[in-house]
């Protein structure tokens, strides 16, 4: 069998961080990157594979033309690369603030601008064959609440259907990975009914078995998902009072 | 219909924004008009009597600029019962052109400076208990097109922003709307090798008429735009199928 080769971006917690250590446990090679390299190196420890450990602030283009030199300098090519970095924030529209609105926009829309800006010149010399990125059912359509991360998560299922299409003459393969709930250190922000959660862990098996697949898009199959999938084709005008009626909204 | 009310449109220079500011200006409006540069103002200008409208140059991704110029129209009207909000930079983009500052500068511009007027407006319009907020997206939003890299994200975020404010300020008596242009062509000529036809008056005129009405969404030409909601509709896989096989590209109207 040869040698396959991950990137994780966003790896040293929630979704990232579990689909690193079950790649660890298939004795994948992994590259993990993100903004912290103390706890990069505390998961890197664990690993029978070390992995390259390699820091990178996503809202920093200079990080990932660094990180992505040693990435070909040490791996001869990348089997897949996924896109895992996001900050959550709670806040609505009437309580946002434009800082903390800035900064979600960078870490889940921008940082993939700079992704794809960074491996783009070296499509034709180092061969990538999947990109995925983890975007959200709460993208699907506006809700109140998380105003700033909807709207971004909206925008990053967006790009993905477009660098589906954009890419196929590249022959990478482009997913998204929508998840519903999942336990991890974002979710502790928000204290709210979360129907169907399930472990990070087992988010990770679910999500590594759809990368394996052909489905542009990656959900967990589960009652929240499909709810979520049936209202999105709501039209507005039985979407908007149903959602009032559903959520107990003035 | 918004009918003798005191307008704010950002991005009046814009093909739609100048249709809907002469429109406008028919039903005894006051309209404030911005745009980056005043210039390009002029022609829009030019047809209006000068005590019916404000011209406030302004930089929709300086959030102080909004700011400074909400607080000149509350300087001289007083008040302000609606936006709409127009602002967008465009560029046909496929991989082989993509342009990283031009896909922040379209993030910037398109979507982040809504979030601009939404922080500066909305709090007045929660005082009020009223107002009306539009803004125009595009179908290229709906769902990923080829040679659009970035506008359509840009709109697609543009579009989920409307849905959240739409929930979020009905309790408020706020009217959210937005206005989704644009068709989507193939190279292909149609039976009788004639293109086919663009935005019509009439569409402008169902547009302007459904302004401040309890109507989320305004389609722009209406007809061409209905396939595409169809197609959003589609499973994935599907749906870039379709796309491909019909070669289809996104057009500004």
């Amino acid at each position: 069998m040869t040698q396959k080769n991950v990137w994780i971006i966003g790896a040293s917690s929630g979704i990232g961080e579990a689909l690193a250590r079950y790649y660890n446990s298939k004795n994948y090679q992994i590259a993990i990157s993100a903004r912290r390299k103390e706890k990069l190196q505390e998961i890197a420890s664990s690993f029978q594979k070390i992995p390259l450990v390699l820091p990178l602030d996503v809202q920093k283009r200079s990080d990932f033309i660094q990180a992505y030199r040693t990435i070909r300098s040490h791996l001869p090519h990348l089997d897949q690369i996924i896109y895992c970095a996001g900050l959550y924030t709670k806040e609505d529209a009437t309580s946002f603030k434009m800082s903390t609105t800035r900064k979600v926009f960078d870490i889940n829309l921008k940082g993939a601008f700079y992704l794809i800006d960074t491996i783009l010149p070296f499509l034709a010399t180092y061969k990538v064959h999947s990109l995925a990125m983890t975007g959200s059912i709460s993208g699907y359509r506006g809700l109140p609440k998380a105003f700033s991360y909807r709207v971004a998560k909206a925008s990053l299922i967006h790009f993905l259907e477009t660098l589906k299409i954009e890419l196929k003459p590249y022959q990478i393969k482009v997913q998204v990975i929508n998840p519903s709930y999942v336990d991890t250190e974002m979710a502790e922000h928000s204290k709210k009914y979360r129907p169907n959660a399930i472990s990070a862990n087992t988010a990770a098996v679910k999500i590594a078995q759809g990368l394996q697949g052909k489905s542009f898009e990656i959900t967990v199959r589960n009652p929240v998902t499909w709810l979520a999938k049936f209202l999105q084709i709501l039209p507005y005008s039985l979407y908007f009072p149903l959602m009032r009626l559903m959520l107990k909204l003035k | 219909m918004l009918k003798n009310k005191k307008i704010w449109i950002i991005g009046a220079n814009s093909n739609l924004g100048k249709d809907l500011t002469l429109e406008l200006a028919k039903s005894n409006n006051l309209l404030a008009l911005s745009s980056r540069r005043v210039d390009a103002l002029k022609p829009i200008t030019e047809s209006l009597p000068k005590d019916n409208h404000l011209i406030l140059p302004l930089n929709v991704t300086s959030h102080s600029d909004v700011k400074a110029a909400f607080r000149e129209i509350m300087d001289h009207w007083g008040a302000l019962d609606a936006v709409i909000f127009g602002a967008e930079v465009y560029q046909a983009m496929s991989m082989d052109q993509f342009d990283l500052e031009f896909c922040l500068k379209t993030i910037d511009t398109n979507l982040l400076a809504a979030f601009h007027f939404v922080d500066t407006v909305v709090p007045y319009f929660i005082t009020r208990n009223k107002g009306s907020l539009c803004f125009i997206a595009s179908v290229a939003g709906y769902r990923g097109l080829p040679n659009s890299l970035s506008f359509g994200t840009s709109k697609a975020g543009l579009i989920s922003l409307c849905e959240c404010l739409r929930m979020e300020l009905y309790p408020y008596n706020i009217n959210v709307q937005m206005i989704n242009s644009g068709i989507v062509s193939t190279p292909l000529p149609d039976k009788n090798g004639a293109p086919s036809p663009l935005a019509l008056d009439k569409d402008l005129t169902s547009i302007v008429k459904d302004l401040g009405k309890n109507k989320f969404e305004l389609l722009y030409p209406k007809r061409q735009t209905i396939l595409l909601k169809l197609l959003k509709m589609l499973p994935y896989k599907l749906y870039f199928k379709f796309i491909r096989q019909r070669k289809m590209t996104f057009l500004r109207v």
